[in-house]
């Protein structure tokens, strides 16, 4: 999603101009790297017993696949942006 | 939603605490390249131009995707039970954390879209939009794509529209209770979660799913200014 990294403290315009940029595009820092956590070593919980713990209204993110379905909450995601897993085989980043 | 390997190698990702243009900004612990999440694209470090391969996802409320999907598997919370983003999402004015201003009137800047991107061409289909007309067909740079949500209680599902290199067109089938599709060229239904085949000549056969992104409409319009905004 676009637009989602935590409350800034601070602002610090980096100036770290890119290549393929146009005009003024800067990347800015908004945080230390790793400041939100991204996961590594996910861990699955059957649907039925998710459900309590998310609201009717939670967005997430799904994978389907051949034979398995996959969700993450993008709730969850605020805090992490970013999942580091593997689906049938193959490895995925989910980010948010 | 991307494929982690590239170019042989298996990378994984962390948050860089960089933002450009609105959007997440990671790194990769391999090369330390920086990645652009919006347009998945490497844009400085050793991997420098690589693009990452995009992976369908479905995007969808917890309600609509456990209707679906009730044997998936779900990632463990630890916590997280509300969104640190509620306000920030509810407040049509706020525009990104570095307060950004709209520049593209064709959509209010937090209309929530889904972006779906082929070679250099983009579209953006409005959501709101796409579940009125609840089928939609279009073509983005070339590639047959469908968006479906057959029922208030579905989430909007995209899919290409084609089978190798027969390109098909689709009706809503099915009863209210349980919408399908059915294709013009062959009669076959089609069962809309899986996209499958279900009865007719091309029954077994599945659709392959179509990569949409789900954005804000300023920060994908930040990414892509020259993306169409279905229906136009």
């Amino acid at each position: 999603m676009v637009t989602r990294l935590g409350i800034v403290v601070g602002i610090v315009l980096a100036g770290l101009a890119l290549p393929a940029a146009q005009g003024q595009d800067r990347i800015e820092i908004v945080l230390p790297r790793d400041a939100i956590p991204a996961i590594d070593r996910p861990e699955f919980v059957p649907a039925a017993r998710a459900d309590r713990d998310m609201a009717d209204e939670e967005l997430v993110i799904g994978l389907v696949g051949e034979q398995e379905q996959r969700a993450y909450s993008t709730w969850q995601l605020d805090r992490h942006e970013i999942v580091n897993d593997t689906f049938e085989g193959r490895p995925i980043a989910v980010t948010w | 939603m991307y494929a982690r390997q590239v170019a042989d190698r298996t990378l994984t990702f962390g948050v860089s605490g960089m933002l450009y243009r609105d959007g997440l900004v990671m790194y990769d612990r391999q090369t330390d390249t920086l990645w652009t999440q919006v347009d998945g694209r490497a844009v400085r470090g050793a991997l420098l131009g690589r693009p990452l391969d995009l992976v369908p996802a479905v995007h969808a409320t917890w309600k609509e995707w456990l209707a679906l999907y009730p044997g998936s598997q779900v990632l463990r919370k630890r916590g997280e039970f509300r969104s640190s983003y509620a306000d920030y999402n509810r407040d049509g004015r706020r525009l990104g954390i570095t307060g950004r201003r709209n520049l593209d009137a064709r959509l209010p800047g937090k209309e929530r879209i889904l972006g779906i991107r082929v070679g250099n061409a983009a579209t953006a289909f409005p959501l709101k939009a796409v579940r009125e007309a609840r089928l939609v067909e279009a073509e983005v740079g070339g590639l047959p794509v469908l968006l479906v949500a057959a029922a208030p209680t579905q989430p909007v599902l995209a899919y290409e529209r084609r089978v190798g290199s027969r390109v098909l067109t689709f009706r809503l089938a099915g009863d209210a209770g349980r919408p399908a599709l059915r294709d013009a060229e062959t009669d076959s239904t089609w069962e809309i979660p899986t996209g499958t085949a279900v009865a007719g000549p091309l029954a077994g056969t599945r659709l392959p799913r179509a990569t949409a992104y789900p954005a804000f409409w300023f920060g994908w319009r930040g990414y892509f200014p020259a993306t169409r905004v279905w229906p136009s």
